[in-house]
């Protein structure tokens, strides 16, 4: 109750405070908005954490309530102003990701991580493209359009379908103090996912123009996805190895590189049109594999700053969500995500029939793939591009869809690893984020 | 798309590396170039260089970063705040309190009135240090402010004893909060000081409503931890807390420096948990400070080349006036200390640079329109280097003539020293 009397009471300052700057300088309105968000979503993680929901949720949630969305206590352009300080966070949280990944780990598992990440990728893939193009007479972004259109409109969707999150992935396992066989192999699946989902969508793109209408598609987008994702790994890469040296040769001061890491990474992808969650995903996973005490500095650092990193960026996704398109199309996106879920559950109870994929990951795995963020709002702003006529209408609905997603993938992902017993539930939370181990035991999946 | 940048920072990168790999040159140390480096000094030129130099910080990115700018403004304010906790202060003797208001006191004068007559002879510095009043003023206030850090810094690279560096750091913090003090002026006789677009503001309102935002911080971070473990981390609401802080500062065109100091030395004062604030601050100072440089490495701007003469000038100003009003107070059998001991505490550190920021944040940014900011705050960070440069061996000079050191109070804070001196 105490809590929700000081978030109550947060609340009506920010309002009081919201009349009293309107007429402030936009950043400055960015900074309050900021640090009222971190300030409402601390406590709202709390209060989930006593409704036995992830904090994440509590974060999102209160992000969402207080933001343009609902209240209106922050508003849209702060929100906006605030980009970089999202994409930092984001960055963080893949380049942590990205450092769970080892070589050798993935060697061991790799007939089992192919057959998981194939459950996952075909599957929903198949569901939502087969379902839609049967429904595409009545679906309203292709029910006046061509047979071809509507073709690519459900290929587009379907691939969307199939990109996960790492990001939010690995903010669970963070908070959950998950390191465990399932965990792990979750976060791999999310980032073979994304990777495959890149390649699959730049074919979709590409070959799109074989069935559209003229002047439907523009078709150069595939060649910009395509560098893209090969651009993003590249320059991942180079980050990666100059962080390694560099951190070699400075032994101190490694929050320093890491705040070098945040800023550069969305930095260069803004000024370069890449895609950060790559390059961050990159970086993290060079080091952790071609410079290993470097890459542990760097995340005993990171650990250390895990806690407003995940506040940031779930309590600015939160407010940033804009899900009003749900008013009129929540049956179609209901329809969707519902597909997806399907396709996702039997994709790994498919992937399940091979041995060495284990029975918890086969009946549990699917609820720990459900979250989107990052690389599908990429791919949905490609997408925006890449269709001319209709491109807003279908972001839109992307975006609705993802936001739908953000809210259940962290309560569907605590699920997945309460039943493989892989939760370890605490009184505090706070002990959880500072006491875990940093480095993961390195078994296979 | 614009790639120069990424592709410049690539090949300083590839430079950087190489530069390794040269066989290491040997060089006489000199210990004023020593501390000007350890300071931060570098981390200023990396921001000159991502800004100005290849277009990588710009303006608009710059403004993206204003939470962590004004983050950085508050937490250095926070760490001089949490210094004031009352059952230190009230040991502090009344002639360490005189004196410390009287340097501080004419330091300002003294380089507000230099700066003053430096715009009058030299009509290019007068068009740089826009607005006038403001600029003029502000400073006198950083000229009276010191770095209790950066005092230290200088205190143990002249081999002074640990009485002796607490004595001179007690009365450097006391300086600096003048100097804060001092910056309301300016701050205040900003005009946009509308409240809801209505309501304008005087200097006596704006002060006023200052400390209230302080405290009603403070008491938000009080709620956020009462009632919890001990052994719960204040990391994250303290953060939090500040960020606020900082944002209400910047927001209502208060001061983030000012609130989040006012904040702190309430919390200290009323906390249970004051001892882990106090470590969280000076746990985080240091990465908070290095991103805080290069923020203010890539704000600098050179308009005039007069500015390079008004630096040293304004230094020997305020130099001279500290060391005058001791000599004068010691006279008035003010304090046991000796003559000399005013140019103990010349050395400047990141709490001078806070406030520079704040002056651009409120009158240089886009949104004001003017461009006196830019210019105002490279003054005061290569006035921050001129101190740092002669504050060894006016310390040096004041040692030798203390046979009695002054009147040792006790220490502001039972912590560590902040990260702005290294």
């Amino acid at each position: 109750m105490p809590r929700v009397a000081v978030l109550f009471a947060l609340s009506l300052l920010m309002a009081l405070l919201h009349r009293v700057t309107a007429g402030g300088p936009l950043e400055a309105r960015a900074t309050l908005a900021l640090g009222f968000l971190l300030l409402a979503a601390y406590v709202g993680g709390e209060l989930a954490r006593r409704a036995r929901l992830p904090r994440l949720t509590g974060y999102l949630l209160v992000g969402f309530a207080v933001g343009p969305a609902w209240l209106g206590l922050v508003r849209r352009e702060e929100v906006e102003a605030l980009g970089l300080i999202e994409d930092a966070a984001m960055a963080l949280i893949a380049f942590a990701a990205g450092a769970e990944l080892t070589l050798d780990r993935l060697r061991q598992g790799r007939v089992a991580l192919a057959r998981l990440a194939t459950g996952a990728v075909v599957f929903p893939f198949l569901a939502v493209t087969l379902v839609l193009l049967s429904v595409s007479a009545w679906f309203p972004l292709t029910r006046h359009q061509p047979v071809g259109d509507a073709m690519v409109v459900a290929l587009v969707l379907g691939t969307l379908a199939a990109a996960s999150s790492p990001a939010v992935t690995m903010a669970m396992m963070s908070e959950l103090d998950a390191r465990g066989p399932v965990a792990r192999a979750l976060l791999s699946i999310t980032v073979v996912q994304d990777v495959a989902v890149a390649i699959l969508f730049t074919l979709v793109l590409a070959n799109g123009g074989l069935l559209t209408s003229a002047g439907a598609l523009n078709a150069g987008v595939a060649g910009t996805a395509t560098l893209r994702l090969a651009g993003s790994v590249a320059v991942g890469t180079v980050l990666g190895f100059a962080l390694g040296r560099y951190l070699g040769l400075v032994r101190r001061d490694t929050g320093v590189f890491l705040a070098a890491t945040a800023f550069v990474a969305p930095e260069v992808a803004r000024l370069t049109g890449l895609e950060p969650l790559i390059i961050a995903l990159t970086a993290g996973f060079y080091l952790e594999n071609f410079a290993p005490v470097e890459g542990e500095r760097l995340r005993r650092e990171l650990k250390r700053a895990s806690l407003p990193i995940a506040v940031a960026f779930f309590a600015l996704t939160g407010a940033g969500l804009r899900v009003g398109v749900l008013a009129d199309l929540w049956p179609w996106i209901l329809l969707l995500v519902g597909l997806r879920l399907v396709g996702l559950r039997y994709g790994m109870l498919w992937a399940g029939w091979d041995p060495r994929v284990t029975p918890a990951l086969a009946r549990h795995g699917w609820l720990g793939l459900i979250s989107q963020a990052g690389m599908a709002v990429g791919l949905a702003q490609l997408a925006r591009r890449a269709f001319p006529e209709w491109g807003v209408s279908l972001e839109t609905l992307i975006v609705a869809m993802i936001g739908v997603h953000e809210v259940a993938g962290p309560i569907c992902f605590r699920t997945a690893l309460v039943r493989a017993g892989e939760s370890k539930e605490t009184h505090d939370a706070e002990a959880l984020v500072d006491s875990g181990p940093v480095v993961a035991p390195r078994d296979g999946l | 798309m614009n790639v120069s940048p990424v592709l410049a920072l690539a090949g300083l990168a590839a430079i950087g590396l190489l530069v390794t790999r040269l066989p290491p040159v040997r060089w006489h140390h000199v210990t004023s170039v020593d501390l000007v480096l350890a300071a931060g000094a570098p981390l200023v030129l990396l921001g000159l260089v991502l800004g100005p130099g290849i277009d990588l910080v710009t303006r608009s990115v710059l403004g993206a970063l204003a939470p962590v700018t004004a983050l950085a403004i508050g937490w250095i304010g926070a760490a001089l705040g949490a210094r004031f906790e009352w059952r230190y202060l009230r040991r502090i003797g009344r002639d360490t309190w005189l004196l410390a208001a009287l340097s501080a006191a004419a330091a300002f004068v003294a380089v507000a009135l230099g700066a003053w007559l430096l715009g009058r002879v030299v009509p290019a510095l007068s068009s740089a240090w826009t607005p006038r009043l403001a600029a003029v003023l502000t400073l006198g206030a950083v000229a009276a402010a010191s770095g209790p850090g950066a005092v230290i810094l200088v205190a143990r690279a002249v081999g002074l004893r640990m009485r002796v560096t607490r004595a001179f750091s007690v009365a450097a913090a006391l300086e600096t909060a003048c100097g804060a003090l001092a910056f309301t002026v300016p701050l205040a006789l900003h005009r946009p000081h509308q409240l809801a677009g209505r309501l304008e503001l005087g200097w006596l309102a704006w002060l006023v409503l200052a400390a209230g935002s302080g405290a009603l911080i403070g008491m938000v971070f009080l709620s956020l931890t009462q009632r919890r473990p001990e052994q719960t981390d204040v990391g994250f609401p303290l953060l939090a807390t500040l960020l606020f802080g900082a944002g209400l500062g910047d927001a209502a065109e208060l001061s983030p420096f000012l609130v989040c100091a006012l904040a702190t030395a309430l919390i200290v004062n009323v906390s249970p948990r004051r001892h882990a604030v106090r470590r969280v601050l000076a746990d985080w100072e240091r990465p908070i400070y290095a991103i805080f440089l290069v923020i203010a490495g890539a704000l600098l701007t050179l308009p005039t080349v007069w500015i390079l003469v008004a630096v040293p000038l304004l230094a020997a100003a305020r130099a001279a006036a500290k060391w005058a009003v001791v000599r004068y107070g010691v006279a008035l059998r003010l304090a046991g200390a000796s003559p000399d001991v005013g140019l103990g505490t010349l050395a400047q550190g990141g709490a001078v640079i806070a406030l520079g920021l704040n002056f651009f944040t409120t009158y240089g940014g886009e949104s004001t329109g003017a461009s006196g900011g830019g210019a105002l705050l490279t003054t005061i960070v290569l006035g921050v280097v001129a101190a740092q440069l002669a504050a060894p061996p006016l310390m040096a000079l004041a040692l030798r003539t203390t046979a009695a050191s002054p009147a040792a109070p006790a220490s502001l804070t039972p912590t560590a020293e902040p990260a702005e001196q290294r």
